[in-house]
Formats: structure tokens, sequence, C-alpha cells
């Protein structure tokens, strides 16, 4: 499913004398279908640089990612978001939602992008929103939900 | 699936300056396009010759027509540019006086758009209208009032629903939020963000706003000095900058 071969990643500064920050090297690792792999690490060892490349969100300067067949460091900015529609979910460190769209529809917004429709989309919004216990006065406001 | 813009090649000179030079790029249906850059970079200059308003000194702007399919712009006949520009194209100014009727009243202004491409029955203009102001959140008891008398973020939140109202196929839009405070510009982009998922709009809109092609553009282009000096997914230029302006431009943007 995840292929990464010789992954390579680091930073140019252009505007700082061009410092150079290397930040990963020679990464290989592999995820089958079904496989639920950690990446651990200390704080800097480059994990969430991993999973930012592997979502695209940052470039690599070197080495091959491929997911379900296709190749993110190579692959057009379209490609990549038809791949975080159809394949690729991200739960950050920090959600970075738009203020003031309601929590309802930011969770359901996934669904609408997929053609899915809006009662279906809304219907299996409420139903995940209820599981991970959000509370339900919460749904309509996305200020009132903070890191718990 | 064929791109419903492509641009090739498009420069534009004002003497000896450059305005925009080697501009190429491909719009697919549904995509939303943030051009970014300061003042003078030449992406409002780039818009215009996009949009028919300036003539490029070179290049091409083909556009997926609906009945010909993709046709250079700059090669058909001003009339036929014109009829485009009425019903597949749309385009959002920053300040609304240049897209609005000033002395027509709100209702008037989205109706003449449907009227220009053949609405002619009173009473489904008028609803449509009423339609319309709803949906960017204008009171309708307000349709018989001149846009003069509206505060700038309604006066621009009209603006769009008359570029919207014959539902467009290409919006060009070219800092929609610039002139509006904070707040007002906040509301401004929720609602747009919410017609772009909503009608599946394809858009370019050029701003030197980092926050609103955040919130509207899947990909971006960063202009310096007329050109083109990165291109990409949004979040990934904005996150990942490799150009030393790009990266300059993000690490501008004051924090709060």
């Amino acid at each position: 499913m995840i292929a990464v071969t010789d992954l390579g990643k680091s930073f140019t500064l252009h505007n700082q004398s061009s410092a150079v920050i290397p930040v990963l090297e020679g990464a290989n690792f592999s995820v089958a279908q079904g496989e639920c792999v950690a990446l651990t690490g200390e704080s800097g060892a480059g994990k969430s640089t991993v999973m930012r490349i592997l979502y695209g969100n940052y470039l690599a300067q070197a080495g091959r990612v491929v997911i379900n067949g296709l190749d993110i460091t190579t692959a057009t900015p379209r490609e990549i978001l038809a791949l975080r529609r159809e394949v690729l979910g991200y739960v950050s460190q920090f959600l970075r939602v738009v203020p003031r769209v309601p929590t309802l529809e930011v969770v359901a917004e996934p669904l609408l992008s997929l053609g899915v429709a809006e009662d279906v989309a809304r219907a299996r919004a409420e139903d995940l929103l209820a599981r991970l216990r959000i509370l339900e006065r919460l749904w309509q406001s996305p200020h009132h939900i903070f890191g718990r | 699936m064929t791109p419903l813009l492509q641009v090739r090649n498009i420069e534009k000179r004002y003497g000896a300056r450059i305005g925009c030079a080697d501009v190429s790029f491909d719009l697919y249906p549904g995509e939303v396009l943030g051009i970014v850059g300061e003042s003078g970079s030449g992406k409002s200059t780039l818009l215009n010759c996009l949009a028919g308003h300036l003539a490029p000194d070179q290049g091409e702007v083909i556009f997926d027509t609906r009945a010909d399919g993709p046709r250079d712009v700059r090669q058909m006949p001003e009339a036929e540019r014109r009829m485009l520009s009425r019903t597949d194209w749309a385009f959002v100014h920053q300040n609304p006086r240049d897209g609005l009727r000033m002395r027509v009243s709100a209702g008037g202004n989205v109706g003449e758009r449907l009227m220009a491409v053949g609405a002619r029955h009173y009473g489904d203009i008028r609803e449509t209208a009423g339609e319309w102001l709803t949906k960017v959140e204008i009171d309708t008891a307000r349709m018989d009032d001149r846009p003069s008398a509206f505060s700038g973020g309604m006066q621009q939140r009209l603006q769009i629903a008359r570029n919207l109202v014959t539902g467009p196929r290409l919006v060009f839009m070219d800092e929609p939020t610039g002139g509006l405070d904070v707040s007002v510009q906040a509301r401004l982009l929720d609602l747009l963000r919410g017609l772009v998922r909503r009608m599946g709009l394809s858009a370019i809109i050029v701003t030197h706003d980092l926050a609103v092609v955040r919130l509207l553009a899947d990909r971006l282009m960063v202009m310096k000095s007329g050109h083109v000096v990165e291109t990409g997914l949004t979040d990934q230029v904005l996150d990942d900058p490799q150009h030393a302006y790009t990266q300059l431009l993000v690490s501008s943007v004051l924090q709060v």
C-alpha cells in the first residue's frame, strides 16, 4: 500500500544565508494493506516530516514514495488531491478548520467532496460525532471544542 | 479530462517593462487556482489578460467552450468574447463599484445578468434574484435598495450574487476580500468557500492574502516581477516553500 524508498528531505532557508537543514536521509519502509505501523522516535527525529511527505504536504528532495500506485514525489497537485479525497486520511496534532464553520459541516465535508448526498453525509457525520462522544450541542459550533 | 482553461506563454509588456511573462498553466473543471505575490508582481495584469480585459502581447488563452470545445479566446470575434464573459465567465472585482451598477437596485443588479442571457419573465427574474440575495446573506427586504446604500461587505456579496446567478463555469476574482475589514472578510470567505464547494466552481483568485488562498485554493502560483517563481498544492507551497521569495512571503505573515 505504501512503499518508501531512499527518502531524503532537507530544508533550504534561502533567507538565512541559504542554510541547509538535513532532516531525513535514506529512509526505507513499506506498509501493507491492513497493517498498522507506528513511527516512533525522539522529538526532532523526523517523524512528522515523514508523515507530511506521505500526505504530499512537504516535498521530498530524494527517493520515492508510492501510495496506492502513485509516486507522490512526482505527482501533480490534482493527483495528490484525488489521493487525499479517495485514499488518504490525515489526523493532525492540530486541526486546521475554517473558523465559524460548524463542526458537523467540517466532519461532513470530505464525503460531500466525494459527491455523497448532503443528508447522507450529515447523517454519517452525526453518527461519528456521537460515537466520539462530542456533545450534541457543540455540533453547530467549532469554537467550543478545545483539545480535550 | 479536458482542461477548462489552458494558458500558454502569456506575456504582457508595458513598453519596456514586463507586466507578466512566460505564464503557462492548465485549470481543470472544479479546480480553484490561487495567484499570490506582492503588489506589482504582475498577478492582476495576468488575470486581466486571461479575462480579456487586457490584450496580451503573446500567448494563448484556450477555453473549453460549450459549443465547440477548446478555442483560443484571443482569436474570437469581440462579440463572441463578450457573450462568453456574460454567460460562462464571471469577474469579481476588488472594488464592488467596478462590478456593480450603483444606480440600479440590488435586485436589478442580479436580474440584469439573467436578462443578459435571455430571461424575460419578470416574476421569475425577481424570484431568482431574491434567492441569490438570500444565498449571499442579504435580506430580501433590501432588494429594491440601491447598492450605494449598502455597506462595503454587502456590496461585495451583491457583486458575487450578480456574478454567480447565471451559473458561470469560470470565475475570475481580483482581491475579492481586499477592501473589507477583518470580520467582514472572514464571513465573505466562509460564504465564498461554501459556494465554491457547492457549485463545483472553477476559479482563479488573485490575492496578496495567503489566508484567503489557504481557505479557497486547491493550488497556488507564486508570482514575482512578472514571472511565476513557484507552483504547487496550496498547503505544500505554504508549509514547505521552496523559492526564496515564497519563503519570504510566508514568513512575513503576521501570526495572531
